[in-house]
């Protein structure tokens, strides 16, 4: 299906969009399989509206298997970050018991993640290494392997890896370095 | 390299080598390629410590997509869609949920139910494939298929499908429910089997038939429900649902293995899903014994587990109590197996085979299921046929199967019994012939099964039976015409021909049989006029005469009297055409489907010979009602596609260009539909999509309907053709009205030539271009020369056409805006007054 619509076939796009939402639930079941399931009811809304971001999109033709998945990460990127902030925004309110979503965070929150945070960083990392920053698009929001992640971008996987590590690394230091000068102040 | 960047690719050097390093060697690594640069050292420092601790960081996705993807439906209840207000939700299922509705104007409170397709399926794939598939699905019109009425978006743009509202109960509900025994069972299930046996037949595959949607109404009346519906939700709906947990109200046992590997889908599928739906009616159970109800597991248990026997199963289970003494081991046992072989070749060829199958079980009669066994598997007609039968099949039979019909009425002669055993091998062969009904998108074609029995006769098979071969031949030909495939239909006539004037002589039957069809051939398609006259002429008293004397059907008369009727009529005598076509129209009347359809097509050319007099009302009276009867009969075939287009001409002529499009467009489907190439058809029924749009000032949709329309005809007619010069002449107007008025004048003049050539000055075709190149002319301001043009088309129309003719009062509307322009208002006044009397 991906390589028919690469060759041009004009109708794909569209036909592609139930593919498109098949492989974003087989990510889901890949990650159910990782996870407790007790959360996962209440994580219904935020890939809800993730998809339909995704849908809403489908009139702007992916041009490839890398166009799809780059955005794909981006849509979950911006939902994730989007309720992150209204998260916040809740909590500081005092009414945050009312965001069915939080639990959905929960996973990334309790690895000690901030999601605003490393959005912020990977603005910054946009600006020094564009590549950087996709793989660590495709891979943590957009949860594909290094091979998958290779074959989007046309390099090799272990360029892959060995970005991903520096990229890691950078991310995390500025993340830290910030929550420390935040911290100092 | 800009200075940033260059440092940033030094830092990268560095890091993915120095990581690489045990912490020892570090520090001296890096002391040697840092030199004295510290900030590029400090750098890489903060980065290998960061990454010592990354423990974990990023290193799991963000989030987790759950199973149950949408819970959350919009509110239908209470509001309006179309003309139907949403009473209650009535059912739920994996594509979305069903509500009860009633029309909204209150004296027609018809209940309907509506399905709205549930949000994240391919919105605007589904509505585009509901375009397609509507009219086909519309005239599914059958008492035991719930009809499709109408369809289209929310305001959020949700799909959904308006349908016959049915109050029952879920098949096996039923039966359970009233305790019916296993013959009435299977004497539901037949009902059930002849709703699906009549939408094969109209190229409609159910793909999703199962239990809950198949209702038994109160008065004990199976009615199909989804006709068609799995279709317009596209291909990856099932997998998805099937796969989805939260969502297993859909039960996927009932999909077939090509289903299941998104194989090829054909008629044959729905013989699988019927077959698994009797194994559960019979026995209470589904046929594979599950462990799990993972995707997966059902999947391979549908492509490869032996179902249990019937009989086997009902042993296990003793709480399924309501059958009767009949035992179910032996034949249904084997009816129900062979429906639900993995290979579709292996299977019942249709419904129909299936459900005889079933009643010759009820009458004790000997039943073609056998079991499977291993000598069976290997045998020749296995391995020889590996899909199976699809729609194109029944379309292909139902053209030929009246002939073949005739053929065994008259099998009294031994000889004649021999000759229709020799065709009936041949198209059976034909019908099992691996793949040629399905081309790749899955869409069948006869043309497909046609060229490869063409194919077969044209090399070396039945070269033993000549005549045989020749009648075959002659049916194929006969086929392909009618399929407006007309050089095929040339070759295998040609060859028919010639064998039987070896044989028979020149004057022998057989050979002037063969001679209507490619007469016929000739006075139509291909513009032969000379050498059709010729045929007609010389052999119109004969064919009369054998016709009296029996020894030739009514339908080769009848044929020869159509075709010159045609031809009479493109030569411009309509009178004449009348008059042969009274005499067909007399001809003995006949039920045989084929002369059915050779009545019809008499009153199709006598609708045309009154459009030609500008009787367009009357004209559009007798079409209609042969599309009323046509639907009817539920033919979804070419008949019904040529008077559809017929009636969109004549509304087309007649003003009503609204009216002509849609139905002009539902013609065009059942021939996209039907014939896989651009047939003549299809390109006469573009040419008035072109005029319509043009008249409804849609210039460049027309101009596109006239490009593509002159392709078909270049490629298979020639400029002889008669709407041909027609075709030219909308381009041209096209052209003139979009600014390209050398090219126009180029495209009218051409049209004028032509007509010139090939009508009689008198006939209206002449003067309706002769009307198109003057209203360009006057556009152009050239009024002298408009006028000539003008004026000759009034006065030739003036004659030719009856009182009120449409026709004639464009011609009179074109004279007087040429003299409003010109200016001469006395010559305008003139002709306004002549007007004003329409």
């Amino acid at each position: 299906m991906l390589i028919d619509w690469g060759k041009g076939d004009p109708d794909a796009p569209a036909r592609l969009m139930p593919f498109v939402y098949e492989e974003l639930r087989q990510l889901a079941r890949q990650y159910l399989q990782r996870e407790r399931s007790d959360h996962t009811l209440q994580a219904t809304g935020l890939v809800h509206e993730a998809y339909l971001r995704l849908v809403d999109q489908s009139t702007t033709t992916w041009q490839n298997r890398a166009h799809f998945f780059g955005v794909a990460a981006q849509v979950m990127r911006r939902v994730l970050v989007d309720y992150a902030r209204a998260h916040r925004a809740e909590k500081r309110s005092g009414g945050w018991d009312k965001l069915a979503f939080d639990e959905a965070l929960t996973p990334a929150l309790e690895r000690g993640v901030d999601l605003i945070a490393l959005d912020d960083a990977l603005k910054d990392l946009l600006a020094i290494d564009p590549r950087q920053s996709q793989i660590v698009e495709l891979r943590f929001f957009g949860g594909l392997t290094n091979e998958e992640i290779g074959e989007v971008l046309d390099v090799s996987p272990s360029t892959v890896k060995r970005e991903w590590r520096l990229a890691k690394a950078w991310l995390r230091r500025e993340i830290v370095t910030g929550e420390n000068d935040a911290a100092g102040r | 390299m800009p200075p940033a960047a260059d440092r940033w690719a030094r830092v990268k050097e560095l890091f993915a080598a120095a990581a690489d390093l045990d912490p020892g060697q570090r520090a001296t690594f890096l002391e040697l390629e840092c030199g004295g640069d510290e900030a590029l050292r400090r750098e890489l420092e903060s980065l290998l410590e960061s990454d010592e601790r990354t423990d974990g960081f990023i290193e799991q996705p963000a989030f987790e997509i759950p199973r149950d993807l949408f819970s959350g439906e919009e509110p239908f209840v209470g509001r309006q869609f179309g003309t139907y207000q949403v009473i209650r939700e009535i059912g739920r299922g994996g594509l979305g949920a069903v509500y009860l509705a009633a029309r909204a104007d209150d004296e027609y409170r018809k209940e309907v139910a509506i399905k709205f397709v549930r949000r994240g399926l391919d919105t605007e794939d589904i509505l585009r494939r509901f375009r397609n598939e509507r009219q086909i699905l519309a005239q599914l019109d059958h008492p035991n298929i719930a009809r499709l009425i109408d369809g289209g978006t929310t305001d959020n743009g949700l799909p959904y499908f308006v349908m016959e509202y049915v109050k029952g109960e879920p098949i096996i509900a039923y039966c359970d429910g009233h305790a019916l025994s296993t013959t009435e069972r299977l004497k539901l299930f037949r009902k059930v089997c002849a709703a699906v046996t009549y939408a094969h037949q109209n190229l409609v595959i159910h793909r999703d038939l199962k239990p809950s949607n198949i209702l038994v109404t109160q008065e004990g009346e199976p009615k199909l429900l989804d006709f068609g519906i799995a279709k317009l939700l596209g291909p990856g709906d099932e997998l998805f649902t099937r796969t989805l947990p939260a969502l297993r109200v859909m039960t996927p046992e009932y999909a077939s293995p090509e289903q299941v590997k998104d194989e090829k889908i054909m008629t044959t599928s729905d013989v699988y899903s019927l077959g698994v739906l009797l194994y559960e009616l019979l026995t209470g159970q589904r046929p594979y014994r599950l462990k799990t109800r993972a995707p997966g597991e059902i999947a391979r248990a549908i492509t490869e587990q032996e179902p249990e026997r019937l009989s086997t199963a009902l042993l296990r289970d003793s709480r399924f109590t309501v059958h009767d003494s009949r035992p179910l081991r032996g034949d249904l046992d084997n009816i129900v197996l062979m429906a639900m072989r993995k290979e579709p070749a292996r299977r019942y060829s249709s419904v129909g085979q299936f459900s005889e199958d079933i009643r010759r079980h009820l009458e004790a009669l000997p039943v073609i299921a056998r079991k499977d066994t291993v000598a069976y598997r290997a045998s020749k007609f296995v391995r020889r046929h590996r899909t199976g039968v699809a729609a194109a099949a029944l379309v292909l039979l139902s053209l030929i199967g009246g002939i073949v019909g005739t053929l065994i009425e008259v099998r009294t002669a031994r000889r004649a019994e021999a000759k229709a055993e020799a065709i009936s091998g041949f198209l059976q062969k034909t019908l099992q012939a691996p793949d040629p009904t399905v081309n790749v998108g899955g869409q069948p074609t006869v043309k497909g099964l046609l060229d490869d029995a063409s194919k077969r006769l044209a090399t070396a098979e039945l070269s033993d039976q000549p005549e045989v071969r020749a009648e075959l031949q002659r049916i194929i030909g006969a086929t392909y015409l009618s399929l407006g495939q007309y050089d095929p239909a040339q070759q295998n006539l040609s060859a028919a021909f010639q064998t039987q004037t070896r044989i028979s002589g020149a004057d022998g039957i057989e050979t002037l049989k063969t001679g209507v069809l490619i007469a016929s051939l000739w006075a139509g398609a291909k513009g032969d006029y000379a050498k059709a006259n010729k045929f007609y002429v010389t052999n119109l008293p004969r064919l009369r005469a054998e016709q009296k004397k029996g020894t030739i059907s009514a339908d080769y008369l009848g044929a020869a009297l159509n075709g010159f009727a045609l031809l009479r009529r493109a030569q411009g005598d309509s009178k004449d055409a009348e008059s042969l076509l009274r005499e067909k129209l007399a001809l003995p009347p006949s039920v045989s489907p084929e002369k059915m359809s050779g009545l019809r097509f008499a009153r199709a050319i006598l609708a045309l010979t009154l459009a030609d007099q500008g009787k367009f009302d009357e004209a559009i009276k007798i079409v209609r009602k042969e599309v009323v009867s046509l639907r009817r009969e539920a033919a979804a075939g070419s008949e019904l596609a040529a008077n559809l287009t017929g009636l969109g001409s004549f509304l087309l002529e007649n003003g009503q260009t609204g009216e002509s499009l849609k139905n002009l467009q539902e013609g065009e489907a059942i021939y996209r539909k039907l014939f896989s190439a651009a047939s003549l058809q299809l390109g006469d029924s573009l040419r008035l999509q072109a005029q319509a749009s043009f008249a409804e000032g849609n210039y460049s949709v027309a101009e596109n309907y006239i490009n593509e329309t002159l392709k078909i005809y270049r490629a298979a007619t020639s400029p002889r053709y008669i709407n041909y010069a027609t075709a030219l002449m909308v381009q041209g107007m096209i052209y003139s009205q979009t600014g390209r008025a050398a090219e126009a004048e180029g495209l009218l003049r051409e049209a004028v030539q032509i007509r010139v050539e090939n009508v009689p000055e008198t006939h209206f075709l002449r003067a309706t271009a002769n009307g198109g190149l003057g209203e360009f002319l006057t556009a152009q301001a050239r009024f002298p020369e408009a006028e000539t043009f003008l004026l000759a088309s009034y006065e030739s129309l003036n004659k030719s056409q009856a009182e009120k003719s449409p026709r004639t009062l464009l011609a009179l509307q074109r004279l007087v805006s040429l003299y409003d322009r010109w200016p001469r208002p006395e010559a305008a006044i003139a002709y306004r007054a002549l007007l004003s009397k329409h």
